[in-house]
């Protein structure tokens, strides 16, 4: 019995590397290419995706009147998190979620006081210093968290957030602000839906979740926009929205965030 | 945090037809993050009966240990005749109650019985386990057994509580409040504009000498402690069904009478509590920080090395909890045991309840440091309630008393530190001039008392803060409230006047100036 298959086997193995054999000369032959032959197309290169989202939504907000920041990415960390409120033990300042970098004396590890910055916020701090309202900025930028890389998360990903300080602003201009931005990228049909979330940020620890649908076009498609609230000071009011193109790939859909720990909305799972 | 619809509606009367998704979207709409509903029993049909088990014949042919049983269901299979069913399964004997699925009915995951040849007999149905039946963790993963008192035939889908809609709210470290059954129900209260039963509304005996003593020594850390002592439980009680159905559907393992009792109220109430084993603590209860070093083994097993920040509950001997986050192995409560000879039952029959409020900030860094984050630390982290704690520890007295046979003490202990309920001012337009729309002195009144603040003054409001929101501390917060409760989606939509400005890239564009010295950062970390 044992012999028999082995036979078997031994003349099935022996067909079997004949008929590959057969067909890698065929192929070598029928799929030849004359490297040498001159090539029809010049490879047109293309802008990357995210750049060019970033700036078509850059020019939503310079068109109605904002001013685009900049801030560095390898951020001090008073910037990054004192500025903004961050308490010390704040969670998201732990090595857990934050790149810390190598100190101007050669500190290191979370004694060294300058990190990549983990969201585009530290702009906000640094225009408020810089300048006397009223201020309307967008603030575009590449920020880095000390995220595994996943499906839904990356540890470079990219903000928009928008800072707006004037007398008189209300929750109505966030909301119309929003909307005319995502009405302005996606199409006059688009939706969008406000609800609350928790950041322990700037002005008082209280954001706004903004998703916008388009019941016509596609269902589907739903866009998060984690935003800051009015927030009166000293009888101005800022408001600031903050957009990351972390998780939109194929059909962005609502998930739930858990911020607990997290400096932005799409710091644990956002948008 | 998960809600049962069935629980909610013991304090709000929501209209019959209101379905889970009602709830959800008018929840969402008012701020919460409702993410799902569970359809408890979707999938299951019956009959589903209470049977008693009248012979047990074991098969030992077979690979493993069989049971052909034959079980009294009375009239629910039509005939009365005893129901004859194989039986993997052994934590049962003859006399136990179980819970009978008679052919027809269908179980979760699309299992339909039918009457079916097996093991050489005709088995008419089947002995079911918790997890059959799509119930959650029981801790033992066996046959159900009810208590003897259930009558055969009774409809076991009723009896389990079965069928039932579950919200699982994903609260934010703010709403510490919602991480209660009494939060969900206020906010769901106010949605539907319905009257809340508080069910922390209860008589509570004033304090007086008698109570277990408790001493406090970092009044910081432990602004408030009542103690309350409960003597001659039986130690054989045992958690009723729908008390271990609650827990279940909450996501909580029963495991003993008192422990059950003590979880049921924190997810009632929002309070943490802890009960001890008076037998087994050492003179009076204190609070303090601990030792650098000091050890300490908390009720998981784990040995763990305290460090000088750790607040913890001790007594004669040394630490007997690592407050707000967990008890001690050493002052745990003991399980019930039986003594084989004379059949007599030993346990916990005396214990004393603590229900105390500590420091947000110490807990989540004890917390963290240990890396045990419990229910517990979980909500004093987010914010308890100070006032709830008398009453949270008499909603563990009564259930005491009323479950296990228990004897409430007369002595009350409370020690609470001083403490003033906030106040904030605020002109009464100003929601309006945050929200950008004109709701007027009367809804925002409105609004913030079904928030649960006292509000006095007419264009300048003297707003108290009530005592389970320490999130609402400026006048930006209360007008978030009132935004909120009056929808997001009924704001108007208008668009700021920015002055004409440089238009794109700004002057702060890369320059040296980002380089400039920075200011250090905040060091008291960690």
């Amino acid at each position: 019995m044992g012999q028999a298959r082995g036979l078997v086997s031994k003349a099935l193995a022996a067909r079997q590397a004949e008929l590959e054999a057969e067909r890698d000369a065929r192929v070598l032959v029928e799929e030849a290419v004359d490297v040498t032959l001159p090539y029809d197309r010049v490879p047109a290169g293309a802008r990357h995706p995210l750049t060019t989202l970033m700036e078509r939504v850059s020019d939503v907000f310079v068109a109605m009147g904002y001013e685009v920041a900049e801030g560095p990415e390898v951020e001090a960390e008073w910037f990054n998190f004192d500025a903004l409120n961050f308490v010390p033990d704040h969670p998201a300042r732990q090595m857990q979620d934050t790149f810390f970098v190598q100190g101007p004396e050669g500190t290191t590890g979370d004694e060294s006081g300058v990190v990549l910055r983990t969201h585009t916020s530290p702009v906000q701090a640094r225009t408020l210093i810089d300048r006397e309202p009223p201020v309307y900025v967008v603030c575009p930028g590449r920020v880095y968290r000390t995220d595994e890389l996943d499906a839904t998360h990356t540890p470079v990903f990219h903000q928009i957030e928008l800072l707006a300080v004037d007398e008189g602003l209300t929750m109505a201009d966030l909301k119309g602000t929003l909307d005319h931005m995502v009405q302005a990228l996606f199409g006059p049909d688009m939706k969008t839906r406000l609800r609350p979330n928790f950041f322990p940020s700037p002005s008082r620890p209280q954001r706004w979740t903004c998703s916008a649908t388009s019941a016509a076009a596609s269902p589907s498609a739903t866009w998060t926009v984690p935003a800051a609230p009015a927030a009166a000071r000293a009888g101005s009011s800022s408001a600031a929205a903050e957009w990351s193109t972390r998780r939109c790939s194929s059909p962005p859909v609502w998930t739930p965030r858990s911020t607990a720990d997290s400096p932005s909305g799409s710091a644990s799972s956002g948008c | 945090m998960r809600v049962p619809l069935s629980w909610l509606r013991e304090y709000v009367d929501l209209p019959e037809t209101i379905t889970g998704r009602d709830v959800q979207a008018k929840l969402i709409s008012a701020g919460l993050e409702v993410e799902t509903v569970e359809q408890l029993g979707s999938g299951l049909t019956g009959p589903l009966v209470v049977g008693k088990v009248l012979t047990i014949e074991e098969l030992t042919e077979f690979k493993k240990p069989i049971r052909f049983c034959t079980v009294d269901v009375g009239q629910a299979n039509g005939t009365g005749e005893p129901q004859e069913i194989i039986c993997g399964a052994r934590n049962f004997a003859v006399g136990d109650k179980v819970v009978v699925a008679l052919p027809g009915a269908v179980l979760p995951g699309d299992f339909r019985i039918a009457e079916r040849k097996t093991y050489g007999r005709v088995s008419r149905g089947m002995i079911c386990s918790g997890d059959e039946l799509g119930m959650g963790d029981d801790g033992t993963h066996g046959i159900i057994v009810l208590p003897p008192e259930h009558e055969v035939g009774t409809d076991a889908t009723v009896l389990l509580e079965l069928f039932d809609e579950v919200l699982d709210i994903a609260v934010t470290p703010d709403r510490g409040y919602c991480l209660s059954i009494r939060g969900v129900a206020r906010e769901t209260a106010t949605a539907y504009g319905l009257p809340l039963r508080d069910p922390a509304l209860l008589d509570v005996p004033a304090p007086n000498a008698f109570g277990y003593p408790v001493q406090i020594a970092d009044p910081i850390g432990c602004d408030r402690f009542t103690a309350r002592t409960v003597v001659g439980l039986d130690p054989e009680a045992r958690s009723p069904i729908w008390l271990q159905r609650r827990l279940q559907k909450v996501g909580m393992r029963p495991i003993s009478l008192a422990v059950d009792i003590t979880n049921y109220v924190m997810i009632e109430l929002g309070q943490p509590l802890h009960a001890y084993d008076r037998s087994r603590i050492d003179g009076p209860i204190g609070v303090r920080r601990a030792a650098d070093g000091e050890k300490f083994t908390t009720l998981d097993g784990t040995a763990r090395v305290l460090d000088a920040g750790d607040l913890v509950i001790t007594d004669n001997r040394g630490p007997i909890g690592l407050a707000g986050v967990m008890g001690g192995a050493n002052t745990e409560i003991a399980d019930p045991v039986t003594d084989p000879e004379t059949g007599i039952v030993t346990g916990t029959t005396e214990v004393v309840i603590e229900a105390a409020h500590f420091d947000a900030i110490s807990i989540a860094r004890t917390a963290r440091r240990h890396k045990l984050s419990s229910e517990a630390s979980k909500r004093f982290e987010r914010g308890v309630d100070p006032q709830a704690a008398a009453a949270a520890a008499q909603r563990t007295v009564d259930l005491l008393v009323l479950l296990a046979g228990g004897t409430a003490e007369a002595g009350v202990t409370e020690i609470a530190a001083p403490s003033a309920p906030h106040t904030i001012t605020m002109p009464a337009n100003h929601p309006d001039k945050v929200a950008g729309v004109d709701y007027g002195r009367e809804i925002v009144v409105r609004r913030l008392q079904e928030v649960g603040c006292d509000v006095y003054g007419q264009d300048e409001l003297v707003v108290t803060v009530p005592s389970w929101r320490p999130d609402l501390y400026v006048p930006n917060d209360l007008a978030e409230e009132v935004i909120r409760l009056e929808g997001y989606e009924n704001l108007p939509s208008t668009l700021p006047k920015p002055p004409a400005a440089a238009g794109s890239p700004s002057a702060s564009a890369p320059t040296a100036a980002w380089a400039a010295p920075w200011p250090a950062p905040a060091t008291s970390r960690r």
